[in-house]
């Protein structure tokens, strides 16, 4: 599903965000990306979402050949893959509502099936009774659910969170946790970078490790490894 | 639809600058409306003076009919005149009663006997008329020679002047225009660079980013065009009678609706591309 090939990014400062980068995860599979602040991994997710291009090496999800996508096919893209964005981005003077049923409405999908769709979105994700609220008016639990919704807005095959527990409590965080591996059960695939420690080591699903840029460690998850195991 | 409710939205959320790109519009299309109202008359100015006699000669009081009659002839046998009236004193009364209808008293004042007799003549050749004008100067019965040509050629070079002026001024009005429009846009793209840039990330094409601020550009120009036009015509049409006594005899009004039409549909054009090529540039830097 999601393939890196060599991939080192390097910014025109000359600070490398990512070397040598090679991995690749399987659809339906549920990954997180773990290592400390400025270790690539925003850069990574940057790459993913054709926002950058790496300096050399190959991106491949799916078909799609990151590196040589034609600008004009970017939005074709990004209808793929759903992105929750460290700092939310959910805009500040649009409703709950309103900011789920953007991407939709950015995507010229017919205004019946963008409401229905979000309507339905709205309920998975529990936020139903803050539809008409501001995105100011809502919890940071609640703020990270308004825009796993909205990344969920073109049921895409790919789901990319950067940090979506990064301010949230523990409590809130595992409910988040629980909502992407609902999403995850319905074959959606999901990267998600995280400082959590706990979760990771709780939940211990594959763990790509990077540090000052390189991938250092790809921990196959602790299901995988017992069902090897018992072969 | 969408598209419209979004760029509506733009222009409500900050009025102020709306409303300084629509009079900066107005202005400019005020301005062209004005200077093609002055192009329209002084061109009908100038075909009025070159459709009259190139040369007017006006009798003594002392001339016979015979003596008329004699330069007449006398022109004729040159072979150099195309056409040649004889205007009478009692005829220019007419031409005078008509000229000043709406003028009671000036009507009252002038009789047949203080209006002089004249013989309006046009060439064929232009360069035939020192020839004609001679004979006419040496004519003991005629009092004074008027050349339209001196006339248009005066007229001429004062529409001329008019022109490059009025094109002058509508060129920096127009590059004034553009450059605040351009600003106004800017700005208000300036205020939505966040949302701009969540539009990319959530997959937006930059038409569809594009499409509501050209909108915009075109909502100012149009309505700026619509006011320009509307009070420029209406200024027209309120000072006609006072025109049409000042310029009386010159056969200007009314002035054909087609032509009031005509303009303000090429108005709008130009309005229209305006307004896109000052959107445009306002968004394109923000969206490479």
């Amino acid at each position: 599903m999601i393939r890196f090939e060599n991939v080192t990014k390097q910014y025109p400062t000359g600070n490398t965000a990512l070397e040598d980068i090679t991995f690749s995860i399987d659809r339906g599979e549920f990954v997180f990306l773990v290592g400390p602040s400025g270790s690539g991994k925003t850069t990574l997710f940057r790459l993913l979402i054709r926002d950058a291009v790496p300096s050399s090496g190959s991106i491949f999800i799916g078909d799609w050949d990151l590196v040589n996508l034609p600008q004009k096919k970017i939005h074709v893209l990004r209808k793929n893959i759903g992105m929750v964005f460290q700092d939310l981005k959910l805009l500040r003077d649009r409703t709950i509502y309103e900011n789920i049923m953007f991407p939709l409405e950015v995507g010229n999908i017919d205004s019946q099936e963008a409401r229905d769709r979000v309507e339905e979105i709205i309920e998975r994700v529990g936020i139903a009774d803050h539809r008409d609220k501001f995105p100011v008016q809502l919890s940071g639990g609640e703020l990270q659910r308004a825009a796993i919704a909205r990344a969920l807005a073109f049921s895409p095959e790919i789901i990319l969170a950067d940090e979506p527990t990064g301010n949230l409590d523990n409590a809130t965080s595992w409910e988040i946790i629980k909502l992407l591996q609902d999403i995850n059960a319905s074959g959606t695939t999901i990267l998600m970078a995280t400082h959590n420690a706990d979760i990771v080591n709780s939940l211990r699903n594959r763990t790509l490790i990077l540090e000052k840029g390189k991938l250092t460690k790809d921990q196959a998850s602790k299901h995988k490894k017992e069902h090897e195991h018992k072969d | 639809m969408k598209v419209t409710r979004t760029t509506l939205k733009h222009i409500r959320r900050s009025p102020y600058q709306s409303l300084a790109a629509v009079l900066i519009m107005v202005l400019t299309f005020l301005a062209i409306t004005v200077f093609a109202f002055i192009v329209f008359g002084s061109s009908q100015v100038l075909n009025f003076f070159e459709s009259k006699p190139q040369v007017t000669a006006f009798f003594k009081d002392t001339a016979t009919e015979q003596n008329i009659d004699d330069l007449k002839n006398q022109l004729n046998q040159t072979g150099m005149i195309s056409s040649m009236k004889y205007v009478s004193k009692d005829q220019a009364l007419q031409i005078y009663k008509a000229q000043n209808k709406n003028d009671p008293l000036l009507l009252d004042l002038v009789t047949a006997d203080i209006l002089p007799a004249s013989l309006e003549i046009s060439t064929v050749k232009i360069e035939d008329l020192s020839t004609v004008s001679n004979i006419i100067n040496k004519s003991p019965y005629v009092s004074q020679v008027v050349y339209q040509k001196d006339i248009v050629s005066r007229l001429t070079q004062w529409t001329n002047a008019i022109r490059i002026i009025g094109i002058i001024l509508i060129i920096l009005l127009t590059v004034v225009s553009v450059f605040i429009m351009m600003t106004v846009i800017g700005f208000k793209v300036s205020q939505r660079r966040d949302e701009i840039e969540i539009m990319k990330l959530l997959s937006a094409t930059n038409w569809y980013i594009r499409l509501p601020f050209m909108l915009e550009g075109v909502f100012y120009g149009a309505i700026g065009t619509l006011l320009g036009w509307i009070i420029a015509s209406g200024a027209l049409l309120y000072f006609s009678p006072d025109l049409e006594t000042f310029l009386h005899g010159i056969p200007i009004f009314p002035i054909s609706p087609v032509f009031f039409v005509g303009l303000l549909f090429g108005e709008l054009v130009l309005a229209v591309l305006l307004g896109v090529f000052a959107s445009s540039l306002a968004v394109l830097r923000y969206l490479k």
